[in-house]
């Protein structure tokens, strides 16, 4: 199963400051690990949301009114985000709280989320042999319907 | 040689030698990770080298000693694999740097010890089949994740992963025997048929994979109904999979076109593979216990194999199979089918009333081919209107743009058809 870590931004990451050095070398070790158990499949930091556009739907079928950022709200945007493949919640739990503290000066959080698979498993996509004997049988169907009718035109 | 002809060459040699590569190795190093990636040194070592010197005689047996030189080295090098180095020399204690450049053996053992490590119960599902289709089926994670529609980043990660688990949880190279065997069979009899629908079905694209994947999978079922001759699912899924290959030629048009079932030129079908498929077939009837879903499915085609002509073919019979299937691995869509096989020996009216009461089923939602069905079947009453709308039904529910077309066209067929009717023009009994 998939889980999506977010980082959530705070006052510091919304005007634009960077981690300190220290910060960045062990996320980047926090995240070499977890490539390496084969646990990360892709991570990315957003820059912050002054650099970003919203769009609000006010009207069902509407088109969206745009505003540009800050939103404001430091607590409430992103920074980042982590894809991560875990056989189960807790193993996931257990990677999301190795996390360094993001911003060192224990503020802020990350939200550990569950992606919504598609129902199909993702296995049987395009390959069910059960399936393809079902378009052969349709044929069959289909072939016998024209032969009814041919043998009813005079030849 | 060009460098690009030599690329393409170590390509292929690649496709062709790497499950036997990794599967050597994995025995001699008793870790299947670890095995991957002196197979993959070796190729290196092979890129670099023969685009200068050109492809050796014997390409696998090159590729095969180089990495077995860099195991040795790597097992004498590397302190932290001393227990691994005395395992070894426990295992093999005659072996000697002469004995890599002589190829001899059955290799047969070494796949059957890799399978059943890679379709390990310690693996979940998908890396069970991500990592049997990369080491034994030779293809890329690229291709994986194209066939099975994930991102290639989480099939890469599902290979990394499969194999720590495999590393840490010290899972042994070994064919299992008794009440093991038949326990972990069942995983390794459905990853080796995805394997096979993979090259059948050739979603990964490039014509290469199809009759090499389907061989291979053929290969290992064979094998495998030699490990466990007891075992009646073993001979179910050889008899489907030689069966299914003797239509391999004629199942695709000259211009890739796919040609159904009842449109082939039986003529052209493989009697031998048929035959082969009859015989494994019954094997498994011989065991004397019911039959499984793949013995069964392997009998519905034995129907198709056995009909001389499409006219030929026991439709009743193959309707009582779909029945015993929905039974043995009940699925709606093995409903549809049995509805189509029952309209097909008893007249569409009885097989209008079994897809009518599949139109609930949860599972089939959203899935066309019920409307379709409905719609041949409604024709055939006659019932063109009804007909029409299940085909427009059946076209809004698709996104594939050529199966909409031709439910458009289906559906186009029958308004003239309904018309036709209503003008007083002779009406046509279909």
């Amino acid at each position: 199963m998939r889980f999506m870590i977010l980082i959530k931004a705070n006052a510091r990451f919304e005007a634009g400051i960077e981690p300190a050095s220290d910060r960045a070398a062990a996320f980047a070790a926090y995240c070499r690990e977890m490539k390496e158990a084969g646990i990360l499949i892709e991570t990315a930091s957003l820059l912050p949301s002054a650099e970003g556009l919203r769009l609000t739907y006010s009207e069902a079928e509407g088109s969206p009114a745009m505003t540009a950022g800050p939103f404001g709200d430091a607590a409430g945007q992103v920074a980042g985000y982590m894809l991560l493949e875990a056989d189960s919640e807790r193993e996931a739990y257990a990677w999301a709280a190795r996390m360094p503290d993001p911003y060192g000066f224990g503020e802020g959080g990350i939200e550990l989320r569950r992606l919504r698979e598609t129902a199909e498993p993702p296995f049987a996509a395009g390959l069910s042999p059960i399936e393809a004997d079902l378009r052969d049988q349709i044929g069959a169907l289909r072939n016998l319907h024209e032969k009814t009718r041919s043998k009813e035109l005079p030849t | 040689m060009s460098g690009r002809a030599a690329h393409r060459a170590i390509d292929a040699v690649w496709r062709i030698e790497s499950a036997k590569l990794i599967a050597r190795l994995a025995t001699m190093v008793r870790d299947v990770g670890l095995a991957e990636d002196l197979a993959q040194d070796a190729l290196l070592i092979a890129l670099e080298r023969w685009p200068e010197t050109g492809i050796p005689d014997n390409p696998g047996a090159w590729l095969m000693t180089t990495a077995k030189r860099r195991a040795i080295d790597l097992l004498r090098r590397n302190k932290l694999r001393d227990r691994k180095y005395e395992e070894y020399g426990r295992a093999s204690p005659l072996f000697t740097e002469d004995d890599v450049e002589t190829e001899t053996g059955e290799i047969g053992d070494e796949l059957l010890r890799l399978i059943f490590a890679t379709c390990h119960p310690s693996l979940s599902r998908e890396a069970r089949v991500a990592l049997t289709l990369r080491l034994l089926g030779g293809l890329t994670t690229d291709e994986i994740a194209h066939a099975y529609l994930v991102p290639e980043p989480t099939v890469a990660q599902r290979i990394v992963r499969a194999k720590k688990t495999l590393s840490a949880s010290g899972v042994k190279l070994d064919v299992p025997e008794g009440k093991e065997l038949e326990e972990r069979l069942s995983s390794v009899l459905e990853v080796v048929y995805l394997m096979y629908n993979e090259g059948y079905s050739a979603t990964a694209g490039g014509s290469w994979i199809r009759p090499t994947l389907c061989q291979e999978a053929l290969r290992l079922g064979r094998m495998l109904a030699e490990v466990a001759p007891r075992e009646p699912e073993v001979h179910g899924l050889v008899a489907l999979m030689e069966i299914q290959s003797s239509r391999f030629k004629t199942r695709v048009g000259p211009s890739g076109e796919p040609i159904l079932l009842m449109d082939q030129n039986r003529a052209l079908w493989d009697r031998l593979l048929i035959r082969r498929g009859l015989a494994a077939l019954e094997r498994a009837r011989s065991l004397g216990r019911p039959l499984g879903p793949y013995a069964l499915q392997a009998a519905i085609a034995a129907c198709h194999a056995q009909a001389l002509t499409p006219g030929d073919t026991d439709w009743a019979r193959i309707a009582a199979l779909y029945e015993a299937l929905s039974r043995a691995a009940p699925s709606p869509v093995v409903e549809l089918n049995r509805a189509v096989a029952i309209a097909m020996a008893f007249g569409p009216a009885i097989g209008l009333q079994i897809v009518d009461q599949l139109a609930d089923e949860p599972a089939l939602k959203g899935y066309y081919l019920l409307p379709s069905v409905r719609g041949d079947l409604l024709a055939k009453l006659g019932r063109m209107e009804e007909a029409r709308a299940a085909f427009e039904r059946a076209a809004s529910m698709t996104q594939n743009l050529r199966e909409q077309d031709l439910m458009r066209r289906r559906a186009a067929e029958c308004a003239a058809r309904d018309a036709g009717d209503k003008d007083g023009s002779p009406r046509e009994t279909v």
